[in-house]
């Protein structure tokens, strides 16, 4: 059998010393602050918009009891312009002029539209500041967007994540891949680390929103706690799956070798993977350079993670790639004959399988 | 348009999880499946292209056949080389893309609204936000005194305005598609306007490159006035109204106009989308519109009623037919894979861990759907997860024909695809997954689309629909049997049915079937027999002439599944005698899953 014959697999990242590329864009249009080949650190400030873009529309005809044919004679202020809170909006004089009933913005703004009896405020939020994330350098400039930044480093991808982006040191709970994270561990020392370890309880997700924790990294997660997450807005990020799970070995050798080190997370796109990602020099100690992630080859030896439920999590290579599908569970399936790292050795659907490395 | 000169097809189904491919070929006189393979969809980081999955899938069923199929740039080799290898034609379905995103703005949440919502549960759409004149209680109109009058100084409007609130959750529904409806035909107008005037300044207000796109489909008469407010603001399109009056509702017009819009905003962009359609013998379909051509044409060419059921990974839609009418309902965000957490925690239909013969625990099953979400793709490999994904297809299937209104009394054939049906050995229990979801009553037959390509091969009718019918019925489908379900008022034990069957070439057997239970007459793939069923008092078989029912039929996977559950099924109250009903039903049926 050629590898033409062998299906795509889904991947997941593990390089312990590798150089990336990321876009760090803006929710909405605003200005780039950084310039092509700026050095930056995680915390650097690399675009902000001003707005927060919350429209708010207003029935103004019904508020000033006109039509909307007469609404434009009554506007004090035209779309387009600027208005702060309880600035006049509209004003239609009343009783031979001696009153006028008034519109007034309920906050800090742009009129943005006005459309027949309706006008749109677009009220003025936080301005939001856009953060480096990762340690390195700015290659691409996308003007009123954000910016690519190259950066080189460890990388870890994990499988499901929320709340947003972290930043902090790295702080690995217990000495294997399944410590458990309890809420004895998180005290004021915790502050403002991404915590590592395979698993963690109710209280532990409280105390470390409490205490201000600025991340998680587990191995799995109870679903009945995704929800906690959530609420928490508490950046977690997991790597195995849903339930009690340690870290793959691959995983926690990675995380354990830079204890103490500054990491972010990010567990904001749609589409990627959320990942873990450790800053480190362009050139190691040993004097190797960091290059661009090679592609994962699918063949005989290629090391893979079983995501099915049977083996769930366990690594292991692909020992042999049987050439007709077998039955499994009443399903006829297509797969390879994988050693798993306990030396068992045992037929695994192409779909129950991932490449890791 | 139909060309009788093409010989070869690849046929492809992109979803949401994974990219199926056939192969199809004139095999002597007649069209046969002749491979398939499947790879991941490749839409998403590492691989943001759909030609990378098909291409691989394409590869592995060129290593699996032995034709080549791909150019030496990975292109698709066509057409057929008269020395073998190539292809004549290739086409493709998707339902790759994410739905579109609609708010339905109108005058009245019960009629037009109703009619519009209808509308969009026939397509790849999720209704993000809606709003209804008639909701804010009346106070739209009335002026209200929330402007001030100076010199005195009065409070500024409040966002507790009905309409300003109504409003505000529109704009930050931040929807891709605005439809706007509401009045009869010749009705009045001016409370449409204002609803326009809204619609006008919130799109008004965003970026000319983020505005969503709008459809009219009200009061005819408004047409001229509307366009006026709103078309130079936004594209807009114009289609029938979905009530043109009160007591009538056109739907299709603008269900094919948001299908329109799937096709040009969501399946264009999808990435390596146009590089593939350059090389397609028609543009790309939704899936689930491939799939109602597939279930419109069975139900012409049989006369049959047709009830066809596909479950994917993030989208479960079924489609009635029968002669020239039909139904559709999409929901989009109902699945077994990516949206299984969505089926499973769906309210009111069926609470999928009550029809599964294991002691499971809500915490367990909620574990292996969430881990099945974050790996659609994943395949069971274990009784319990099998059991598992089979609940999660029982409630996706049960939400999805009560969303559509779905008849389910009125099919002569179940057809089922999907993912789940696709590849399985083990036909008694996908049948009793059916019957379990749907509750069809009656006579009629049970099919299941073992290649999972059945909406592809809706596609591939367009360009050739003898190859597409032949392939169907030759390969496509396989028969697990006919099923005779009548209503009855019965209580548990007392005798439903009494049924004859006569094979051909064997003896007559007879069976009594008790209200409650199930009964499996084993007809093998092609053997015939006469069936006479006579149902007892308080029992209703639809077809049923005096309460007899007299017919030839053939057999199937399965044979002959005689259901005196009645409808709709009741599962007793105490968990460990569901628990030995249902598992007793699996016996019945010959679905127990063995496999550990």
């Amino acid at each position: 059998m050629t590898d033409a014959a062998l299906p795509l697999l889904a991947e997941t990242r593990v390089l312990p010393f590798t150089r990336i590329r990321r876009e760090r864009v803006l929710p909405t249009r605003g200005m780039v602050l950084s310039a092509p080949g700026a050095r930056v650190s995680a915390l650097d400030v690399v675009a902000k918009s001003s707005a927060s873009g919350r429209l708010y529309p207003v029935p103004l005809a019904r508020y000033l009891r006109t039509t909307e044919a007469a609404l434009p004679k009554y506007l004090v202020k035209k779309p387009g312009e600027d208005v702060q809170a309880r600035d006049i909006i509209a004003a239609k004089p009343e009783w031979f002029g001696t009153l006028q009933r008034v519109y007034r913005a309920p906050g800090d703004g742009r009129i943005v539209a006005q459309q027949g009896a309706w006008l749109a405020i677009e009220l003025t939020g936080e301005s939001f500041e856009l953060k480096a994330l990762y340690r390195g350098s700015v290659v691409n400039v996308m003007p009123r967007l954000g910016v690519v930044i190259e950066a080189t480093g460890a990388l870890v991808q994990g499988v499901w994540g929320v709340g947003g982006e972290a930043n902090g040191v790295l702080h690995v709970i217990g000495e294997d891949p399944a410590g458990r994270l309890t809420e004895e561990r998180i005290d004021i020392s915790t502050r403002g680390c991404i915590l590592v370890a395979g698993e963690a309880d109710e209280m532990a997700l409280r105390r470390a929103a409490q205490e201000r924790v600025a991340g998680l990294i587990l191995g799995g997660l109870e679903p009945r706690w995704g929800d906690l997450v959530k609420t928490l807005a508490l950046p977690t990020l997991i790597t195995e799956g849903w339930g009690v799970h340690a870290l793959a070995a691959p995983i926690f050798q990675v995380l354990a070798a830079h204890n103490g080190e500054e990491a972010s997370l990010n567990t904001t796109s749609p589409t990627a993977r959320p990942e873990v990602f450790i800053p480190m020099p362009a050139t190691s100690s040993s004097g190797e350079t960091a290059l661009p992630p090679p592609p994962l080859t699918l063949q005989v030896g290629a090391r893979v993670r079983v995501v099915g439920k049977t083996h769930f999590g366990e690594i292991g290579t692909i020992a042999q790639v049987p050439t007709a599908p077998r039955v499994l569970s009443g399903i006829t399936a297509w797969g390879a004959d994988v050693e798993l790292s306990g030396g068992e050795r045992w037929f695994a659907p192409w779909e129950n399988l991932e490449l890791i490395g | 348009m139909p060309n009788s000169k093409l010989e070869s097809f690849l046929v492809a189904d992109i979803g949401s999880a994974q990219t199926k491919v056939g192969l199809v070929d004139l095999v002597g006189e007649e069209f046969r499946f002749i491979g398939a393979a499947a790879c991941p969809t490749t839409i998403n980081p590492p691989d943001t292209d759909v030609l990378t999955g098909l291409t691989h899938a394409i590869a592995q069923i060129q290593a699996r056949t032995g034709r080549a199929l791909l150019t030496e740039d990975q292109q698709v080799l066509t057409p057929e080389r008269p020395i073998g290898g190539g292809v004549d034609a290739y086409v493709a379905v998707t339902s790759a893309p994410a739905p579109l995103r609609v708010a339905i703005v109108g005058l009245s949440r019960e009629v037009s609204l109703q009619s519009a919502i209808r509308a969009t549960q026939g397509t790849y759409a999720i209704v993000a936000a809606t709003l209804a004149l008639d909701e804010v209680a009346g106070r739209w109109m009335r002026p209200i005194a929330s402007a001030s009058s100076e010199p005195t100084t009065g409070a500024p409007a409040t966002a507790q305005d009905p309409a300003v609130v109504a409003a505000t959750a529109l704009a930050q529904a931040n929807p891709e598609v605005i439809v706007i409806v509401g009045g009869i035909d010749g009705g009045a107008t001016t409370a449409l306007y204002d609803l326009t005037n809204l619609v006008a300044t919130l799109v008004a207000a965003r970026e000319e490159s983020a505005r969503p796109t709008l459809i009219f489909a009200g009061n005819r008469d408004a047409r001229p006035h509307i366009n006026a407010r709103i078309g130079q603001i936004a594209p807009l399109r114009v289609v029938d109204n979905v009530r043109p009056t009160l007591a009538q509702e056109n739907i299709a017009p603008l269900r094919h106009e948001l299908e329109a819009l799937y096709a040009e905003k969501k399946i264009a962009w999808l990435p390596g989308m146009n590089a593939l359609s350059s090389h397609l013998a028609a543009p790309p379909l939704a899936t689930a519109r491939a799939f109602e051509n597939v279930v419109r044409f069975l139900a012409r060419r049989y006369g049959l009623g047709v009830l066809g059921a596909d479950i994917g990974s993030a989208t479960t839609s079924v489609v009635m037919a029968r002669g020239e009418t039909y139904t559709r309902v999409v929901c989009a965000d109902l699945g077994i894979g990516r949206n299984i957490v969505n089926a499973v925690t769906r309210d009111g239909v069926l609470a999928p861990l009550d029809w599964l013969p294991l002691d499971i625990s809500a915490d367990e099953a909620r574990q292996d759907w969430f881990n099945h979400a974050l790996r659609p793709l994943a395949i069971p490999t274990t009784r319990e997860e099998v059991y598992l994904m089979h609940a999660a297809a029982r409630a996706a299937l049960a939400t999805a024909a009560r969303q559509g209104g779905i008849d389910p009394a009125d099919c002569d054939l179940v057809l089922l695809t999907g993912g789940v049906f696709a590849n399985s050995a083990n036909p008694g229990a996908l049948a009793l997954l059916a019957l379990d979801a749907l509750q069809p009553r009656g006579i009629f037959t049970l099919a299941v689309d073992a290649l999972g390509l059945a909406p592809a091969f809706g596609a591939l009718a367009a360009i050739s629909p003898a190859a597409a019918a032949q392939v169907l019925e030759r390969d496509g489908l396989v028969t697990l049997g006919t099923v005779i379900a009548p209503l009855s008022r019965n209580r548990d034990g007392v005798v439903d049915l009494r049924v004859q069957v006569q094979p051909a070439d064997g003896g007559a057997l007879g069976y009594e079937v008790p209200h409650g239970s199930l009964e499996l007459v084993p007809l093998a793939t092609g053997q015939k027999a006469t069936i006479q069923a006579r149902v007892t008092s308080g029992v209703d078989l639809e077809g049923a002439t005096r309460g007899t029912f007299k017919a030839q039929i053939e057999g199937g996977a399965l044979g002959l599944v005689l259901d005196a559950r009645g409808r709709p099924i009741a599962l007793p109250d105490d968990a460990e005698k569901r628990r030995a009903k249902i598992q007793q039903w699996y016996w019945d049926i010959g679905g127990e899953v063995s496999y550990d």
